[in-house]
């Protein structure tokens, strides 16, 4: 009767009792997905890790066990003892971060009472790489900036949960899970080489020049594509290229001469005279060129980089076409490249402006820009006037064109004068035998946070520019900020470039665009030198 | 009716392959049980081990990109005296009239090689 009760009447009831005590839901983290770069090389990848711990329920003298486990653990025996002492519950946590060789041999050893739990663990094989890029994740394994946030959805995977059957050593006799799909891998337009050429160039100019900050960013002006973007010193927290907003200083006079350029009946070869160095534009108010000139051309005053030229154009356009060029340009509004916490910057209201404010946007002060929307910008002026929304993931999808930012011949026009700037202008250091390269200068002082007023000794130095000119290939930015020796953006940023535009050129195997220029050479012909 | 005795072994023999019957029966069905749990045993430690396995080779897989690194080959290049080429250094005899991708990373050095040959 008895036995009838229990297996007929209670069966199911006992049974679920006694599968309740050996049988559990588990879940477990699966890795996270892969970031390569452009050629498929891994950047970023989860590795399985053990952390392992002790099972204080197991452990009768943790004294003896402290000296037993601690060679083999690579810690000290207090060290452990105290960690089995300051465990709040049973399990003590020893060590995090175990490869599969320490497991293997410390499983050989076996040690009762130490157990061991695996975990994934994001390794970063290049190092700091890329670091503002890549980001970071969360000892969850969540990402916390850059890509790694951006793309959390693509890369996190969702946790296997399954069913196991425990026996009495705890050991599983059965599990039954439901494969989850694995989580996929990000590709980057990023060329691992690239961005290590920029990241080794900024590295050397962080030795040179000694600023707080050094920026530079490698595009590919025919699709918008980021080849590199680096920051000195890498902080994976944080990407100050599309983050941070500065005052770009005369890399901004392209706008006011692309706008002038667009003006009906404007002459580009008329003179402007550039008062010398020294021009009151208002009562009381100065505008001085570092390098005094008479009278120059639109060209003249990009090669010199004249403030007074420029500022002069500028009231003569008025407030609106300089505006809306910049906004045409990509300026004041986010260029939509998808990494988290991206600034639009900031141009003032032209309907607000004031005549002093245009005169002195014209050469970059009183807006704020990011080192991305200025890349961007050039990058438009170096293929005939596309505007791109820059792209960092490659998701396969095709480059998205912005707009048109002025038409093609005008922007042209622009191009040759930028290309007369390195040739003849104050980007002199920025020319490889052999090519034609464009570019742009802009040293601007920083606005000292403590004065609230334009440091005399603090300076954001920026130069880009693109080459090869005839077909642009790469467009190049450099911004050190606050450089000590040096400040001009001809002494510290213009060599940066050359360095970073000649590794470059040798990469790719790019025919020089001008061998007119290299047929004058000097002897040694047909060698490579190796020092 | 049979005599006692011839009853008695009867008895005693009708109820051995009834024994054996049941033994056999009760066998077979734990057998089934024990094999179960072993081969969910073996499974188990099977899955186990492919868990490690991959461990291993994306340890493995990420050790090779280290040495492959820009900054290791850059290391190793320096300590083996090589430099970066200088473009400065390099010399275009009888340029074409169009600019066109001649080089290739490779082309570049026999180019320079058989340069050298005709200098």
């Amino acid at each position: 009767m008895q036995m009838a009760r229990l297996e007929i009447c209670q069966a199911k009831q006992l049974r679920g009792l006694a599968l309740s005590e050996v049988k559990r839901l588990y879940s477990r983290t699966l890795p996270r997905g892969d970031i390569r770069d452009r050629g498929g090389r891994v950047l970023a990848r989860s590795l399985p890790a053990w952390a392992c711990f002790a099972d204080k329920r197991m452990i009768s003298d943790g004294g003896a066990f402290s000296r037993r486990v601690a060679g083999a653990l690579g810690l000290r025996p207090e060290s452990i003892l105290k960690k089995l002492r300051s465990a709040r519950g049973p399990i003590a946590p020893l060590v995090e971060d175990l490869s599969y060789e320490d497991v293997r041999e410390l499983k050989a050893l076996t040690f009762p009472g130490l157990g061991f739990i695996d975990h994934p663990r994001r390794v970063y094989p290049d190092g700091s790489l890329a670091a503002g890029v890549l980001g970071k994740v969360s000892s969850e394994g969540r990402g916390l900036s850059g890509i790694e946030l951006s793309e959390d959805a693509t890369l996190s995977p969702p946790r296997e949960r399954f069913e196991a059957l425990r026996d009495g050593s705890g050991r599983l006799i059965y599990s039954r899970a439901d494969a989850p799909a694995p989580a996929k891998s990000v590709t980057l337009t990023i060329d691992r080489a690239v961005q290590f050429y920029v990241e080794e160039a900024l590295k050397d100019a962080a030795a040179r020049y000694r600023p707080s900050r050094a920026l530079a960013a490698v595009q590919d002006p025919r699709n918008g594509e980021i080849l590199a973007m680096a920051a000195w010193p890498p902080n994976p927290l944080k990407n100050p290229l599309v983050q941070d907003v500065y005052e770009p200083g005369s890399v901004f006079k392209s706008v006011a001469a692309l706008a002038a350029l667009r003006q009906p009946g404007f002459n580009p070869r008329a003179s402007i005279f550039c008062e010398n160095g020294s021009y009151e534009i208002f009562p009381k108010v100065w505008i001085h060129d570092h390098d005094p000139s008479g009278d120059l051309d639109l060209s003249g005053i990009l090669e010199r980089s004249s403030n007074i030229g420029i500022s002069k154009l500028a009231l003569g356009l008025g407030s609106l076409p300089f505006y809306r060029q910049a906004r045409e340009m990509g300026f004041s509004s986010r260029t939509g490249i998808g990494l988290p916490g991206e600034a639009s910057g900031e141009l003032p209201d032209p309907a607000k402006m004031p005549a002093i404010g245009l005169a002195s946007a014209s050469y970059g002060y009183g807006v704020q820009a990011t080192a991305l929307q200025i890349l961007n910008a050039y990058t438009a002026i170096a293929n005939g006037g596309t505007l791109w929304q820059p792209k960092i993931v490659e998701d396969g999808q095709t480059p998205v064109a912005v707009r048109r930012v002025a038409p093609a011949d005008l922007v042209l026009k622009l191009s040759g004068m930028l290309e007369n700037v390195v040739d003849n202008g104050t980007a002199e250091g920025a020319r490889l035998p052999g090519y034609r390269v464009a570019g742009k200068t802009g040293t601007a002082h920083r606005i000292d946070p403590r004065t609230k007023k334009y440091s005399a000794s603090d300076y954001n130095s920026t130069f880009v520019g693109y080459l090869p000119a005839s077909n642009p290939r790469w467009t190049i930015l450099v911004t050190l900020e606050k450089p000590r020796r040096g400040y001009y953006a001809a002494e510290v940023c213009v060599p940066v470039f050359a360095r970073i535009a000649k590794r470059l050129t040798a990469l790719e195997g790019i025919a020089p665009d001008n061998p007119s220029e290299t047929a004058r050479a000097s002897a040694a012909t047909g060698a490579i030198a190796w020092r | 009716m049979k005599p006692a005795h011839e009853r008695d072994a009867a008895g005693s023999l009708g109820g051995l392959p009834l024994l054996l019957a049941a033994t056999f029966w009760v066998f077979a069905m734990v057998w089934q049980k024990v094999e179960a749990t072993s081969l969910g045993y073996r499974v188990t430690s099977a899955l186990a081990q492919v868990d490690l396995l991959e461990g291993r080779v994306g340890e493995l897989q990420t050790k090779l990109e280290r040495l492959r690194s820009p900054n290791a080959l850059a290391e190793r290049a320096y300590v083996e005296g090589l430099r970066p080429l200088d473009l400065e250094a390099l010399r275009v005899m009888d340029a074409p009239a169009e600019p066109r991708p001649f080089f290739s990373r490779f082309h570049l050095l026999a180019w320079s090689s058989a340069s050298r040959s005709h200098s």
